[in-house]
């Protein structure tokens, strides 16, 4: 290793960061956009209007459509993700009688009445994608994603020890001084963020600990079954006995709201309509800190409390509030902007720092024309990575509006849309030279998200106009941040145009047109 | 409205430290203060700070107060760091 303990650090920061820096920009935006994943679900299914109705009044009308829908069920269960859903989502399951090709599962709207409408994964897809990663197996793929976060949780600490000026150069940001700018970018979004940063990075391995550290597991239970039977109990239907009237749901979910002073998230009713009946309230997912729900369960004919359970014990509160501080559900307007205006530092910490890593070595590149494949391989895969999913995901979005409504498998048609885009752009990247491929990669998805309001407005009748009009904040925003998403990308596309066509790229200190002229 | 409050007493409060380091003050205000005042002023950003955090633990509760003041401080340095980059680029002009 180099000489000195600071140079050994910056060698390990350059190289965690880059070698796993691609994935981490992926995990980064995606999970980013995760903190609006029930909007951007809303704003994937159009058709859905209806705007959410109270707890106890939603839950009681989801109970009276599956009564009649499938009154043979031995199990419903119906879901709210909580206040920010649109709808809610249930599942049941079939009794003897019914065919074996039965549906299980249906989603209602707010008003309480089947969804209908378009297939899509919406929200959820980029949710999934930034833990579960998409086209391998999800195992694997959690390995993958935990090497990351763990190579992310190095990078952090050896960058901290490797920035000399921490606490000098807190507040610096010189504009338009080429690589020196590029620091400065890096700095400021991990330094300024890095209480953020640290957080999700640490808390990130935690909610997958299990998936990483199986054997206290292991060395405690006869399988993960038993383990998860003892953390999380499941109860399952009793034989049924003999049919009584299931009870009204409302009070009992009114009951459980008072006395928790939180939302509801789920309702399950085991063998509804039969004298074993029993209803299990549960929070919402909004409700606490902690994702790990509190319940009670009340019988299912005379309404009489059985059982109340509180997840108790100090290590199941911590990474029950670990897991919450990650996802940041109970997180309301103001707070779940900062998560997210801080994830967007995270993304820009990531992709500074990879493109930081050709800015340096461009300048000692003995033939800057034509430099050795190694660079060539990081600047295209810079592209392909930085560029290419921005664009893929507002090409997800338009494909949303655009495929037919009808149609099997519309929801993977959508995602293979988002994939052709993003691997469009590798290919793109490695047929062009790169200042060129930069310029025209940033332009093209600052068109593509300014088209998304556009084509939305032609496709449905929730143009930004009328929603803006009707008060509905959802649509409206959602609209609003892609134009100004279109904005930032349509600067960084003019601001590379610029650095490309003035005279000497790469080594030259100052940037032609930019703010800061400082005199020399 | 709690919410812009913590949002200015965080930006007050890096601003104050941002002028308490001595390279800027020529950027932020013309001219440099001396040692004295200097301290005093790094400790009204301190302070100031610190006030935020009590106000936003007060009215949010620890938790989520903590949280909220943690990524309002965030923005605060940010704005603080975009006023001196606009700032040092005005005035570095004549000099």
């Amino acid at each position: 290793m180099k000489n000195g303990f600071r140079q050994s650090m910056a060698w390990l920061h350059t190289w965690t960061g880059l070698l796993l820096g691609w994935l981490l920009f992926a995990i980064f935006v995606t999970g980013t956009s995760s903190y609006f994943q029930e909007e951007i679900t809303a704003w994937m299914t159009p058709e859905i209007r209806s705007v959410p109705a109270d707890g106890p009044t939603r839950f009681a009308a989801a109970t009276r459509w599956l009564e009649r829908e499938v009154p043979g069920a031995s199990e419903w269960s119906v879901y709210s993700a909580g206040k920010r859903a649109a709808g809610l989502q249930l599942y049941w399951v079939n009794g003897p009688d019914a065919p074996a090709d039965a549906p299980t599962d249906a989603r209602l709207d707010g008003a309480g009445r089947k969804a209908d409408a378009r297939e899509t994964a919406g929200g959820d897809f980029l949710y999934r994608f930034h833990y579960n990663l998409h086209y391998i197996n999800w195992y694997w793929a959690r390995w993958i994603v935990g090497i990351a976060a763990m190579a992310m949780l190095v990078a952090i600490f050896s960058g901290i020890v490797t920035h000399k000026k921490i606490i000098a150069d807190f507040f610096l940001l010189r504009l338009g001084k080429g690589q020196r700018s590029w620091l400065d970018a890096h700095n400021a979004s991990s330094v300024l963020f890095l209480p953020f940063i640290l957080m999700i990075t640490y808390t990130g391995l935690v909610s997958l600990a299990t998936h990483y550290m199986p054997w206290g597991i292991a060395a405690n239970y006869a399988n993960e079954e038993k383990f998860f039977e003892a953390t999380f109990p499941w109860p399952v239907p009793a034989e049924k006995v003999g049919s009584a009237p299931l009870i009204a749901v409302a009070p009992l979910v009114e009951h459980a709201e008072r006395t928790w002073g939180a939302g509801t998230g789920s309702v399950r009713i085991l063998n509804p309509g039969d004298r074993t009946a029993q209803v299990i309230v549960s929070t919402a997912p909004d409700a606490s800190m902690s994702v790990r729900p509190r319940s009670m369960t009340f019988d299912g004919v005379t309404g009489k409390l059985i059982s109340a359970h509180n997840p108790s014990g100090a290590a199941t509160a911590t990474e029950g509030t670990m897991i919450g501080l990650h996802a940041g559900r109970f997180a309301s307007g103001v707070l779940r902007t900062l998560y997210f205006l801080s994830g967007v530092a995270g993304c820009v910490m990531v992709a500074s720092g990879l493109i930081l890593w050709t800015v340096k070595r461009r300048a000692k590149l003995p033939d800057p024309d034509r430099p050795h494949f190694g660079f060539r391989l990081v600047e295209k895969l810079n592209i392909g990575a930085i560029g290419g999913l921005p664009l893929g995901m507002a090409v997800y979005f338009l494909a949303n509006r655009l495929l037919p409504v009808e149609g099997a498998g519309r929801s993977d048609r959508e995602i293979a849309a988002l994939f052709i885009a993003w691997g469009g752009v590798f290919v793109w990247a490695a047929v062009r030279p790169s200042a060129r491929a930069w310029i025209e990669v940033l332009a093209v998805t600052a068109a593509a998200f300014a088209l998304v309001p556009v084509v939305s407005a032609l496709t449905t009748d929730r143009s930004l106009i009328a929603s803006l009009a009707n008060g509905d904040m959802v649509f409206a925003g959602f609209d609003l941040s892609m134009l100004l998403v279109a904005a930032g990308f349509g600067r960084a596309a003019a601001k590379a145009k610029r650095r490309a066509t003035s005279p000497k790229a790469g080594v030259r200190k100052r940037t032609a047109g930019s703010p800061v002229t400082e005199a020399a | 409205m709690t919410h812009l409050l913590l949002l200015f007493l965080a930006t007050l409060g890096f601003a104050l430290l941002c002028v308490s380091r001595v390279r800027h003050q020529r950027d932020l205000i013309g001219r440099k203060l001396s040692e004295r005042t200097t301290d005093f002023v790094r400790w009204c950003g301190v302070a100031i700070l610190a006030l935020a955090y009590l106000l936003a633990g007060y009215r949010f509760g620890w938790a989520v107060g903590t949280l909220e003041w943690l990524g309002l401080s965030s923005i605060g340095a940010v704005l603080t760091m975009a006023m001196l980059s606009h700032r040092s680029g005005q005035n570095s002009l004549p000099r």
